[in-house]
């Protein structure tokens, strides 16, 4: 996706300017490359298509089962979305006769948590229950590479936007670099802050639900869920892991606010570099929050009307959209009112 | 010379302060009781009901009873509702049986279907963890702490075991913060004698070990000795008490001679590899040897599925671990020839709520939920009950909790409406108001 730093984008002047509404629960959104169009995934297998300007919705049918991801890999035209029936689905992005996948592969045994798109466009990397992340062709549609190795169910995959490496997480927060022109496994980082293991229960609880590096890779950030005291009854606080890139030291646990309780399912950065966003879901946790990755205090954090999954940047630059457990999805506006007028 | 008392006047004395209340009973024991080898050591003997006596000691059924504690998600189970509102991102999978279709995360048990039957009609109306978990293991809505009436295990241990039956006769395998009713209580009026034994996670019973090393010898002159005296104390002086520390010491010396049960080393590796080596594996395969050995009744339990929080994903790692052991066990139970004489249950506190919340978690849902039997005494390869599309209601074969147990104690061959007695007060094995569920019922 092309990233244009908008100057006049600030978190603290963020406010929801549209909403596009549907009648189940959404999990996923994603804006295509030219910010025409926002994709929807909720609580059911097909997909919402809306358009961004004269909010039209169409129903995308394919998948058997809830939608975890979308891309949009070669010239735009395509999106590409993975499910939890294992399978990757080809779509063409804008044809009104054809509400159908162009292909369907059966991509993973078991669910695919997550996709990611190369910095090129010519990759997808799916990650699963199955333990694997695979890398596909975006545009020929075939399995390119496998990068086996992980001990539990993958939940987040990532490409560094500068270099030929790709990340994977897993639900122990563990993240996997890999070489892509070798094959290799290069190193491991930590993000256990986002994972907890309960004795008293035996059960374990978090992963890392989903990675993002900063447009300029000095930054690699995963969202979660942290001081896990009591994950049944839903005693969790929502958090972030900021990881120096060049390190590999983990640098900062961004927690969201000391009574909140949920998980951060969405993270993204800014085109800007100047800062990240998180959304918050779950028992009371209902926010999106601005934070640098190095600073635990947040820039700013905005309530929302309802529970928050995901959230996508909007191309623009001066918007970005959420998610919710109330069928909406929230464009929310990065630029002050004040700033619009002047 | 041995006295024989009468059952309305069982000491010696007649004195009524050795009849204590139960209230004082419980009491005492919180006051400080004697633990030996788990099990609860103090307690008094219930009084049997002549009419009911002839038809004690039904021998040779057996029970497993496998508590999902928190409440397993009856559409990640046995009820899949897929492409509804309510249905969640899991598959139905096909079953050994044409037509029945269970959740994606139980594939080792759908390959069993053929050995089981589904109740999908479940109404128990207790969304409450404590309350529902003493009526589904009692079969009587009471407080919330269980100790009014006594377990099914405990039932069934004094109903089923027979006179000579080896112990431990009642085992429970839990681990150590999921435990139900406490072993105080679980038995309640019918006394020490048919308390469980506990093991924790996948170690033996506390206490089985002497902490001394002794010869077998030595142990029995002992307990010989300790009996002498416990006779002649009890020509004068018999009481509920003393009956019970002697039963306690009998069924503790019986424990320690027998704790190869619960010695997972004698297993084979290939076993292990079978059921799995995590904690709940472990427990399986100690569940195996003690219906091997005769056990009346093995309470399992399996949890935390209260997932308010993420319930898909809990569900992946809680049914992950519960499959592949339990299908290994109950495999293992067909091949020994042991279900025509096992009953086999597995049940929770409730079923969860079809919606799904803003947790990505179901919450606590009494209305319409499922459970699954299989053995002795029940019908095989079928489902019965119908929730209607999406799961919210029961459209056909709506069951009561109270129901279930006059189904369970009828697949027993014992009769519900028996009464035993809490003093003066006569009590039915299970609640009157409640029905077999014929349908179910070979």
């Amino acid at each position: 996706m092309t990233r244009s730093a908008e100057p006049v984008s600030n978190p603290r002047g963020a406010h929801v300017a549209r909403e596009f509404k549907h009648e189940r629960p959404l999990l996923r959104c994603a804006f295509d490359p030219s910010g025409t169009f926002l994709f929807c995934a909720g609580e059911e297998s097909p997909i919402q298509r809306f358009h961004v300007e004269t909010q039209e919705k169409i129903t995308l049918q394919g998948h058997v089962s809830w939608v975890n991801g979308f891309a949009f890999p070669g010239d735009g035209q395509t999106m590409v979305s993975g499910a939890c029936d294992g399978r990757l689905a080809w779509w063409p992005l804008e044809d009104k006769d054809r509400h159908e996948p162009l292909e369907i592969i059966q991509a993973h045994d078991g669910w695919i948590r997550s996709i990611a798109l190369s910095p090129d466009r010519q990759l997808v990397a799916s990650a699963g229950n199955d333990e694997k992340v695979r890398v596909w062709s975006g545009t020929e549609r075939k399995l390119v590479q496998e990068f086996p190795g992980h001990k539990t169910h993958v939940y987040s995959v990532a490409f560094h936007p500068t270099k030929q490496h790709l990340v994977s997480a897993d639900h122990r927060g563990v993240i996997k670099q890999w070489d892509l022109e070798s094959g290799e496994l290069v190193r491991e980082l930590d993000a256990s802050p986002l994972y907890t293991f309960n004795q008293g229960y035996r059960a374990a609880a978090g992963g890392v639900r989903t990675m993002d590096f900063s447009p300029d890779g000095r930054w690699l950030v995963g969202c979660g869920l942290t001081d896990a005291t009591d994950t049944f009854g839903q005693r969790v606080r929502p958090a972030v892991v900021s990881i120096d890139w060049d390190s590999g030291e983990r640098k900062a646990v961004l927690r969201g606010q000391r009574d909140e309780f949920g998980v951060c399912w969405g993270v993204k950065f800014h085109a800007s570099n100047r800062f990240l966003a998180a959304v918050s879901g779950g028992r009371s946790a209902k926010h999106i929050y601005f934070w640098r990755p190095d600073q635990v205090k947040p820039i700013h954090a905005v309530v929302l009307p309802s529970a928050a999954r995901d959230l996508t940047l909007h191309p623009d630059g001066r918007h970005l959209a959420t998610a919710h457990y109330d069928g909406i999805a929230r464009l929310i506006d990065l630029v002050p009112a004040e700033n619009k007028t002047s | 010379m041995t006295h024989e008392a009468h059952p309305q006047e069982p000491y010696a004395c007649r004195s009524p302060e050795h009849i204590i209340s139960r209230r004082r009973f419980f009491g005492d024991i919180v006051a400080g009781s004697l633990a030996t080898g788990g099990l609860a050591a103090s307690g008094f003997t219930g009084f049997t009901h002549s009419a009911v006596a002839s038809s004690l000691k039904k021998q040779a059924k057996q029970v497993l009873l496998v508590f999902q504690h928190g409440g397993l998600s009856q559409l990640e189970s046995w009820d899949p509702k897929p492409h509804t509102d309510t249905g969640g991102p899991m598959r139905p999978i096909a079953t050994s049986v044409p037509g029945i279709h269970v959740c994606e995360l139980l594939p080792h048990t759908a390959r069993l279907m053929h050995h089981m039957t589904l109740l999908r009609g479940l109404s128990t109306g207790d969304n409450n963890h404590d309350s529902a978990r003493v009526t589904m293991l009692t079969g009587w809505k009471q407080g919330v702490v269980g100790g009014d009436n006594p377990s099914m295990g405990a039932i069934c241990t004094k109903f089923l075991q027979g006179e000579q039956s080896p112990q431990p006769s009642y085992v429970v395998l839990c681990n150590r913060p999921q435990w139900h009713l406490s072993a105080l209580h679980d038995a309640s009026f019918l006394g020490s004698q048919y308390a469980p034994v506990v093991a924790y996670d996948e170690a033996p019973p506390d206490n089985l070990v002497s902490p001394v090393e002794r010869e077998a010898r030595i142990v029995s002159r002992r307990a010989a000795l300790r009996r002498r005296f416990a006779q002649r104390f009890a020509r004068d002086r018999r009481s509920a008490r003393t009956d019970a520390y002697d039963t306690a010491f009998d069924k503790a010396l019986q424990l320690m001679e027998r704790q190869q049960l619960f010695d997972l080393s004698q297993i084979p590796e290939r076993d292990h590899d079978r059921y799995g080596r995590h904690a709940f594996g472990q427990r399986c395969l100690v569940a195996r040897t003690l219906l091997e050995s005769g056990c009346t009744f093995v309470k399992l339990n399996h949890g935390n599925y209260d997932t308010h929080f993420e319930n898909f994903n809990h569900h992946f790692e809680r049914l992950g671990e519960f499959d592949r052991p339990f299908a290994a066990l109950l495999q293992d139970i067909v091949d020994r020839g042991l279900l025509e004489t096992t009953l086999v249950i597995l049940i929770g506190e409730f079923g969860r709520t079809p919606t799904i919340n803003a947790s990505v978690g179901r919450d606590h849902w009494s209305d319409s939920w499922s459970m699954a039997m299989a053995g002795c005494g029940v019908k095989s390869g079928g489902a019965f009950g119908k929730t209607n599309h999406n799961g919210v209601e029961v459209t056909d074969g709506k069951i009561n909790s109270f129901d279930l147990f006059h189904t369970f104690y009828r697949a027993l061959g014992l009769d519900a409406h028996e009464e035993i007695f809490d003093g003066d007060r006569p009590v039915t094995l299970a609640d009157p108001h409640g029905k077999a569920v014929e349908e179910v019922l070979a």
